[in-house]
């Protein structure tokens, strides 16, 4: 009995090795991407003819679900999600899906809506596919599947299965074949993308946020440490030494604003203002009133509007003796905060 | 003996009259003001003055009880002290504790102090720290709390949100916390948690580990997921990750992802930072590494190909053998049973193994016979899907087996396809052709149980 089955198995072998190798070379029964989509004709469980035929110059997505199916209806609700949201490409949509056991779904029951002159829905055209026909000529093996043809009958994009990506790729796909703006590259739609709150920017953001609340806090060397650890991380912002430089002039430390300001590059006129208005104010706190005129004049003629430039330059007219320049200066500043109901007497 | 009490005695006594005539005496009459040069002086020399101090109104607060006996009571009693002038500080709906009780001596020097605020220590935290020891075995402390400045996160008199907070939760973290509030609003799928109440994750005031959450995954995840902790803990298969610490994370981001369920990657990403591997699963069995079995493959499973290994697999626990999310028999032949294919039914239709006859349903088929009713449904040695399939990869069409098991051999398949039919030229039978246009002649097959025939539900 045993020798039987070895010279069977023997022979079958035998028989292997001098028929020719298999090749996978073979075309396959599923519609493809760049394929044209078949055109067909089917009555939706309403009793309604879809006809669908070339050059109408409408997106096609035929969905085939399984009633019977969770990944269906999980599929269906997110297609629903997607199709509500596109009132305004309705009529260059169409809609089909094709279910093998109509007599069974729930979910994608099609509800006759209240149509919206204004807004006109997408229409869904529920099929019953009771006899695999549509099946068959779209080469289905899996459900859902879900198949979206361009404007030009050509197939754009098939997906077959309910996995994590679903709804964002045929979101995003759906918006390509309706040529409509996104984001999200389509090829990219199924990536998946995370927060990354950890970012340096983002601790940056952190401590310069904190420093801010401080600052209003009337908490100055607390914001300042806050400001120094975002710079730290940042050691190359301009905006960081700016804010720096202001807040510890603000107590009175200009000597070392000076130093977190030196060699710092500006990058337009704002930000040049800035820089002269904060190493002016350190030269006034420093007694360097020469300089620090010079300097706020210019930070003046950057920024016209610059309440604090014409305030600091006001003390220094005030330090120097110059009254009258001081009055004049002190009340430019206070225009600039009162606007014109300034009624100084 | 007499004379040394004596002396000592009168020693005392020229003390006494030496201090009382150098001591100022306390006035027994009503004064303009307790802070002068000889009385309650330091109230005045110090950085920080309540402003009645400084003005030496002390009848601000004081009034004249026995003044011949130098007493004095508070003119008002309780909060209304403080709340008389002070009374913007209590208007809203919660109240700190001393406040509501009329003691904000408790936080404030009635007259003055070094510290600003007149509080009792030099930092807000310090002074705090005295009943709110919150911080103590934390190893890593929260921005604010790091550098002792509670009030960014709360006020200390009163506030119209919980816990004396100066915003809602949330937007009292985005306040600092901006990118993330940010990101998060470009996320479709993002933790409830991370919506409303960072505190659900987040201890605020900082914790033992660098992220400060509030206790590691799974434990902290279980406390909203008990329906995972049940299904991880309970199930007959158990993924071993899910139980680790920080093992939610491995899948898992905390916050917000693109796609469902706050996935970290695509599935299969995930799946292989363990499954690149062999893992053992007892002492006996080795499951072997995932990607060895689709590496170079032509043709991928579905779910294999589309990344997404939760096609068939469950993630946290499950009653089919590999985790698998639906039942789908381990062995090669088994007696006809729709049940045994529940798996591959999640995808594929069961009419495929139901109908005889079908000329769109597969196209495994000669001419309209469905060889997939043919090959499974047998009430003895039916087939599974698994002695046709690959489930995972094949260098084969359809991902047929390249070999079947027979004993200790695997005996090549060896499948072509055509492109009307295709055939297999041994293994589990004589080589055998099919054909959908032109049906290759057979004797007719015969079903196991003729009365289910019909597509059954």
């Amino acid at each position: 009995m045993k020798c039987k089955k070895a010279i069977f198995v023997i022979s079958i072998i035998t028989i292997c090795w001098f028929l020719p190798v298999p090749t996978a070379k073979c075309s396959s029964r599923r519609i493809s991407i760049g394929n044209q989509m078949p055109e067909f004709s089917a009555s939706d469980v309403f009793g309604n003819l879809f006809d669908y035929k070339h050059g109408n110059g409408k997106v096609l997505m035929a969905v085939f679900l399984s009633s019977r199916q969770e990944n269906s209806t999980r599929a269906a609700t997110d297609i629903k999600g997607i199709i509500t949201k596109l009132t305004g490409q309705a009529k260059r949509l169409s809609v089909v899906i094709a279910v093998n056991d109509p007599n069974n779904q729930t979910v994608f029951r099609s509800e006759p809506n209240e149509p919206d002159p204004n807004e006109p829905g997408v229409v869904v055209h529920l099929v019953a596919d009771t006899e695999y026909k549509l099946w068959g000529k779209f080469g289905i093996i899996a459900t859902p599947t879900v198949i979206i043809s361009d404007t030009n009958d050509t197939v754009l994009w098939v997906k077959a299965g309910h996995g994590y990506d679903f709804a964002p790729v045929v979101h995003a796909r759906l918006n390509q074949a309706l040529g409509i703006a996104q984001e999200i590259d389509p090829n990219e739609a199924g990536r998946v993308r995370t927060v990354k709150n950890a970012t340096v920017a983002a601790r940056v953001k952190r401590h310069l946020q904190m420093a801010r609340m401080l600052q209003e806090k009337g908490r100055i060397e607390s914001a300042i440490t806050q400001m120094k650890k975002a710079r730290e991380l940042d050691p190359n912002s301009v905006e960081l030494a700016l804010e720096i430089g202001s807040l510890l002039c603000t107590i009175g430390q200009g000597k070392s604003a000076l130093g977190i300001l030196e060699g710092v590059q500006t990058r337009g006129y704002i930000e040049k203002s800035k820089l002269l208005l904060i190493t002016g104010w350190a030269n006034r706190q420093m007694g360097n009133f020469e300089e620090s005129e010079k300097l706020l004049l210019e930070a003046i003629r950057l920024n016209p509007k610059s309440g604090r430039a014409l305030f600091e330059l006001g003390q220094v007219h005030q330090a120097k003796g110059e009254v009258e320049k001081a009055m004049l200066t002190y009340y430019r500043a206070l225009t600039l905060v009162f606007g014109k109901e300034l009624n100084i007497k | 003996m007499l004379n040394k009490f004596g002396n000592k005695l009168v020693v005392v006594l020229i003390c006494l009259l030496v201090s009382s005539g150098l001591a100022v005496e306390k006035p027994t009459t009503p004064q303009q003001t307790c802070v002068t040069g000889e009385c309650h002086a330091d109230y005045g020399k110090k950085t920080f003055v309540h402003a009645p101090v400084g003005l030496g109104d002390c009848n601000a607060c004081h009034k004249p009880l026995k003044p011949e006996e130098h007493t004095y009571e508070f003119v008002r009693k309780g909060r209304d002290l403080c709340e008389y002038c002070h009374l913007e500080q209590t208007g809203k709906k919660v109240v700190h504790e001393p406040l509501k009780t009329g003691d904000c001596m408790q936080c404030h020097d009635p007259h003055s102090s070094d510290n600003k605020f007149r509080l009792p220590e030099k930092t807000i935290a310090a002074t705090c720290n005295k009943c709110h020891k919150i911080t103590e075995g934390f190893q890593y402390l929260h921005g604010p709390t790091a550098i002792g400045e509670c009030t960014v996160c709360h006020e200390s008199h009163s506030a119209d949100h919980k816990s004396l907070l100066v915003a809602e939760h949330s937007e009292l973290c985005f306040s600092c916390h901006i990118v993330t509030q940010d990101e998060l609003s470009k996320y479709e799928f993002v933790h409830e948690p991370a919506k409303n109440d960072c505190i659900g994750c987040h201890n605020p005031h900082g914790a033992s580990n660098a992220k400060m959450i509030k206790d590691f995954a799974p434990y902290l995840c279980y406390t909203c997921h008990k329906d995972i902790q049940n299904t991880a803990e309970n199930s007959m298969y158990q993924h071993s990750v899910v139980s680790e610490i920080d093992g939610c994370l491995t899948c898992h981001t905390p916050h917000a992802s693109s796609v469902k369920f706050i996935l970290k990657s695509e599935p299969a990403t995930i799946c292989i930072t363990c499954h690149d591997k062999p893992q053992e699963i007892t002492k006996d069995e080795t499951l072997p590494a995932f990607t060895d079995q689709i590496k170079d493959k032509k043709f991928l499973h579905g779910p294999v190909k589309d990344n997404d290994c939760s096609g068939c697999h469950v993630t946290h626990g499950g009653k089919y053998f590999r985790l698998l999310a639906k039942e789908y028999p381990p062995i090669f032949y088994a007696p006809f049973s729709e049940k045994n294919y529940e798996l591959c039914f999640g995808c594929h239709p069961k009419d495929l193994v139901w109908t005889p006859e079908t000329n769109n349903l597969t196209d495994f088929r000669n001419g309209s016979t469905n060889l997939h009713f043919l090959h499974v449904n047998k009430e003895r040695r039916g087939r599974t899907c698994r002695a046709c399939h690959q489930t995972h990869a094949s260098d084969l069409p359809k991902q047929i087996r390249e070999s079947v098991p027979y004993g200790m051999w695997e005996l090549p398949v060896g499948f072509t396809k055509t492109t009307t039919g295709g055939n297999c030229i041994s293994g589990c039978h004589l080589p055998k052709d099919y054909d959908r246009e032109k049906a290759v002649d057979y004797p007719a097959p015969q079903a196991a149980n003729p009365t289910q025939q019909t597509s059954g539900t």
